[in-house]
């Protein structure tokens, strides 16, 4: 189990991040989404062991990470900007990985490489962008790690490449427990792999949970009110948006549907239907609802 | 499973093999390609049957030492090797210059001090290694010559000892720098600062000090170096190991090391890229940097000026410019930069504050003179033209008079304005003195100028003391048998070499030990010489020398040296035991019987301006002449002779000062070369010989200052 306590961490006079708590299980893939600089790739490297936290900790097993060999030869990050080492090729990586990792399998490497086409004898430097993603994600799986930090790592990826590794991703989760977490952008991925999600707001994980429970506790409703059902009334149900086209209101809330359907059916509106809300649109809800770009 | 840790160091070796191969190949050309080059032709004449034992030092000093000192010049050598060590640190810490390799770094499953100590054994192994495998090919092409039992062990091992103990500095100061450091420049920079930033901010202060202190001495700060500066003792060192101890370097590359550790443990990963690593090193280095700028500032800005107000604007402006240019550096970015002011203000006011202690000698520097109590002896070196003695006074009697001759000094330069630069004092009778107080001692350097005359009661009794005489004999080695070798000319213009020692029939002018009839006649001159210099009088050495004796002399454990002496007209003994019965004659003929020739004309030039007069204001002496006269007779112009001093000889720190006086010149004619010439340079040589100073093109035979009286 991979806890994360109170952690903060500034840069500067900007704090990255601030008193973030997290608890992530074996066998489980974490979504963290979170607006540009909202410390995604900060907390990441912070929970990798590569940055020190000015206040709280990160602990693998209850043992801290930071400075930690113990903990660090189980965690594997993989950056936003593939680094490896200046000219050197797939094969010379695989030795470093051999040298500070036990657990590193270069049968594994090999595997991966065959399997997503990679050479194990040229220069990385000489790939091009997504296949040095392709060969980073290779070389971190093949340190069967127990934990594995992904930052923005399917970004400019082919849809095939993301999708294979995408399957490869859930297989080591479910066969050996791997805790992952994945950052980025891209909501829709998140919501076909992930099994929670965190939302980052300027340093502080704002809602995080279950995604469906997530997905469930937000809902957007299309209804025709009676002509009796003022603004005000429709306002008083609390919703998080309401927007008007005609006589047609589209509204948002947040909270138990079955409560939320008693409430609405009450009104007896002309026409009530329950739209599906994509984490996508639950992600802009809370940004919005924390003041992110709002017009 | 194989240890993790042994993986990863032969890892980071194999990484990083090509710093190996780099320091291999430069310590290969530097030891063995350079036997292979030298040691055979020392082979050559070491089996030579007939090879002297001079030869087989030469031989011992060609395999033992120059092999560390002949590759590429001294200076070099010692710098090559310390850079050697530097960049290796550089190139091993390279990930902490780049965001990126030092996240990828971070993210290793390896402790801080354990990849730092594993960087260590890489420059043990990278660099040490090829080294020393060098030393031992080089050995062995000593040896494959046969010349190993002409090495010297003892010098050859403690020179080489002295060269890895440069490169250890080097990579030590290299780690510091880098682990202080986020960029490859900021850590050259920092290495700079590091290394000689504190020696160059003080030789930058003595200079400015050298201007205003009189009596500033600069051994005195070169021996403060020597005894406190890692990097100034190890480069010395490293040519004369016996005088310079090597703690100072190993205490700092130790403590480097130790910090650089320790800092390394703390240092924050994102500080990659950034060109400080340590927030609290900005201020600190700011300060510093600003303090050098402001000074180099202030001594450009003197120097094209030359007031003190320019010293002062250039201090001020370059404390403020370099500590504002710094935080453009740091922060690398413009903005922002004119925030800082109490810093520079400090600086700039640190700087002032300096300049001021230095103009008004608020320390009072050039005032101090040591209780007379106090002092166990007195020692003086000429600084000007005679530099050749170096004298120590113990006992009480020669210790007063020299105490009250400091005190003459001390007082005259006591009279000089504030701000009077120094250098302008000296004008080649300059004495730098040595106050010893049991074991401490103060150094002062004295222009000893216009106090001469005053002073000269002070210095008959210095110099016709035993202590002076003992001195000069022991610096000489009259006593203990180390001459090995003389050589006797004649001085400067006065006479002719090669005419002179014809006329009187002396043949031979270099005597050796090394020829067996010459050890006696060197032991007569030198017993002689000795029983001279303990007759000698002040009158004695105020008259113009007739000879000069230069000896080569060979200590024991020490490379030759070589003195030369002065052979007076009252230097009876050696003069006698060189010329015999001709003694008399030489003196006669040497001191103005010369003169009393047909062949020679003399005439004496009176100016209007004294030479203090002429030098201050860089005046033609043909601008000046107050009259021209004619030696009427030839007895005449040989008394003017026996009057006259070299030109130079004036400033000798004992004569009288007569640099106050109007000036006097003999020009000496020698009418054969006059008619000789005057075909060839095309002038007429006029009936009225004392018209032969007023052409310019007619060449004087010598030029010579009168002292005497008219």
């Amino acid at each position: 189990m991979l806890i994360v306590k109170a952690l903060s961490k500034r840069f500067g006079t900007k704090q990255a991040i601030a008193d973030l708590s997290l608890t992530l299980e074996e066998g489980h893939i974490f979504g963290l989404l979170g607006t540009n600089g909202a410390g995604k790739s900060t907390l990441l490297r912070v929970m990798g062991g590569i940055l020190r936290a000015d206040t709280g900790s990160v602990c693998l097993d209850e043992a801290s990470v930071y400075e930690n060999p113990a903990a660090k030869r189980k965690i594997c990050y993989l950056s936003d900007e593939p680094t490896f080492l200046g000219s050197a090729s797939l094969a010379e990586m695989g030795r470093m990985q051999a040298a500070y990792y036990p657990e590193y399998s270069e049968s594994k490497l090999k595997t991966l490489c065959e399997r997503f086409a990679l050479p194990m004898h040229e220069r990385i430097t000489s790939f091009s962008k997504g296949t040095q993603k392709r060969a980073q994600i290779c070389l971190g799986l093949a340190l069967n790690p127990r934990v594995l930090l992904c930052d923005e790592t399917f970004d400019g990826l082919d849809p095939v490449m993301r999708d294979s590794f995408k399957r490869v991703l859930s297989e080591e989760t479910v066969d050996r427990g791997l805790i992952t977490v994945l950052a980025g952008h891209n909501q829709q991925e998140m919501e076909d792999i992930c099994d929670s999600v965190g939302f980052l707001h300027e340093g502080r994980l704002v809602c995080s949970g279950d995604l469906d429970a997530l997905l469930g506790d937000v809902h957007r409703v299309q209804m025709i009110p009676t002509d009796e059902t003022t603004d005000e009334v429709l306002a008083a149900l609390g919703p998080l948006r309401m927007q008007r086209q005609g006589r047609l209101y589209m509204m948002t809330f947040r909270g138990d549907r079955e409560q939320l359907e008693q409430k609405l059916s009450a009104l007896q509106p002309l026409f009530m239907e329950f739209l599906p809300l994509s984490l996508e649109e639950v992600f802009i809800l809370e940004m919005e609802d924390r003041g992110y770009a709002q017009h | 499973m194989r240890s993790t840790k042994g993986n990863a160091t032969r890892f980071l070796l194999r990484r990083n093999l090509f710093i190996g191969v780099i320091v291999f190949l430069i310590a290969f050309y530097m030891m063995p390609v350079w036997g292979l080059s030298h040691i055979p032709n020392a082979g050559t004449l070491a089996k030579d049957p007939l090879a002297s034992e001079m030869m087989a030092a030469e031989i011992a000093k060609t395999v033992s030492t120059q092999v560390m000192t002949d590759p590429l010049n001294l200076e070099m050598m010692v710098i090559l090797y310390g850079w050697l060590g530097f960049m290796t640190a550089m190139m091993l810490m390279r990930h902490l210059f780049s965001r990126r390799q030092s996240m990828l770094q971070a993210a290793l499953p390896d402790r801080r001090e354990t990849d730092f100590l594993r960087r260590y054994v890489g420059y043990a192994v990278l660099c040490l290694a090829p080294i020393v495998i060098n030393f031992l090919l080089y050995l062995l092409v000593v040896a494959a010559n046969g010349l190993l039992s002409y090495v010297m062990w003892d010098t050859l091992l403690a020179k080489f000892g002295r060269l890895l103990l440069i490169n250890f500095y080097g990579f030590a100061m290299g780690m510091l720098s880098s682990v202080l450091t986020g960029t490859w420049w900021a850590a050259m920079l920092m290495g700079a600062v590091l290394i000689v930033g504190m020696e160059g901010l003080a030789g930058l202060w003595y200079s400015v000090a050298g201007k205003y202190l009189h009596t500033l001495v600069s051994t005195s700060f070169t021996d403060m170096l020597l005894r406190l500066s890692p990097a100034y003792t190890l480069y010395k060192g490293f040519y004369r190991p016996a005088e310079f101890g090597c703690w100072p370097g190993v205490v700092a590359a130790v403590l480097a090391l130790a910090l650089s550790l320790l800092l390394y443990r703390v240092r924050r990963t994102e500080r990659a890229e950034r060109t400080l690593a340590f927030d609290g090193l900005q201020p600190v280095l700011s300060v510093v940097l600003s303090l050098m700028g402001g000074t180099i500032l202030g001594i450009v800005l003197l120097l094209s000026f030359t007031t003190d107000i320019s010293l002062i604007v250039g201090m001020v402006l370059g404390a403020v410019l370099t500590f504002w240019v710094c935080q453009i550096v740091f922060a690398q970015r413009l903005c922002g930069i004119l925030r800082h002011w109490a810093l520079p203000t400090a600086s700039a006011a640190v700087l002032l504050l300096g300049w001021a202690l230095l103009y008004t000698d608020a320390l009072g520097y050039d005032r101090y003179l040591p209780a007379r109590g106090q002092l166990t002896a007195i020692s003086y070196t000429p600084r000007g033209y005679d530099t050749g003695e170096r004298i120590t006074l113990t006992n009480k009697e020669a210790l007063d008079a020299a105490y009250d001759w400091c005190t003459l000094m001390r007082d005259e330069v006591d009279s000089y304005d504030s701000g009077t630069p120094a250098s302008s004092m000296y004008s080649g009778s300059d004495v730098i003195v040595t106050y010893q107080m049991g074991s401490r001692r103060v150094y002062r350097h004295y222009p000893n100028n216009a106090m001469r005359t005053e002073a000269q009661g002070s210095l008959k009794c210095v110099i016709e003391s035993d202590d002076y005489r003992q001195s000069i004999i022991d610096q000489y080695q009259l006593d203990s048998g180390y001459v090995s070798q003389m050589y006797i000319s004649t001085v400067n213009a006065v006479l002719d070499q090669d005419a002179f020692f014809e006329k009187f029939n002396i043949r031979m002018l270099y005597r050796s030990y090394e020829r067996q009839k010459d050890g006696v006649v060197i032991d007569l001159l030198l017993e002689a010489l000795r029983q001279d210099i303990l007759d000698r009088t002040l009158d004695d050495k105020q008259e113009m020398p007739l000879l000069e004796v230069d000896l080569q002399i060979d200590l024991p454990d020490s490379n030759a040296s070589f003195e030369q002496v002065s052979i007076y007209p009252g230097d009876e003994h050696f003069l006698r035991a060189l010329f015999g019965e001709q003694m008399e004659e030489v003196v006669r003929y040497a001191s103005g019987g010369f003169a009393d020739s047909e062949d020679i004309v003399v005439l004496k030039v009176d100016y209007t301006q004294s030479y203090a007069e002429i030098r201050q204001f860089a005046t033609d002496l043909r601008d000046i002449v107050a009259s021209v006269t004619l030696a009427r007779t030839q007895e005449e112009a040989r008394q003017w002779m026996a009057k006259a001093q070299e030109t130079s000889a004036d400033q000798h720190y004992y004569m009288p000062y007569r640099e106050d006086k109007p000036l006097k010149r003999l020009y000496v004619y020698q009418m054969s070369m006059v008619e000789k010439y005057a075909h060839f340079y095309g002038y007429k040589v006029p009936q009225d010989k004392a018209e032969l100073y007023a052409n310019p093109e007619i060449p004087s035979m010598m030029t010579l200052d009168y002292v005497g009286e008219d």
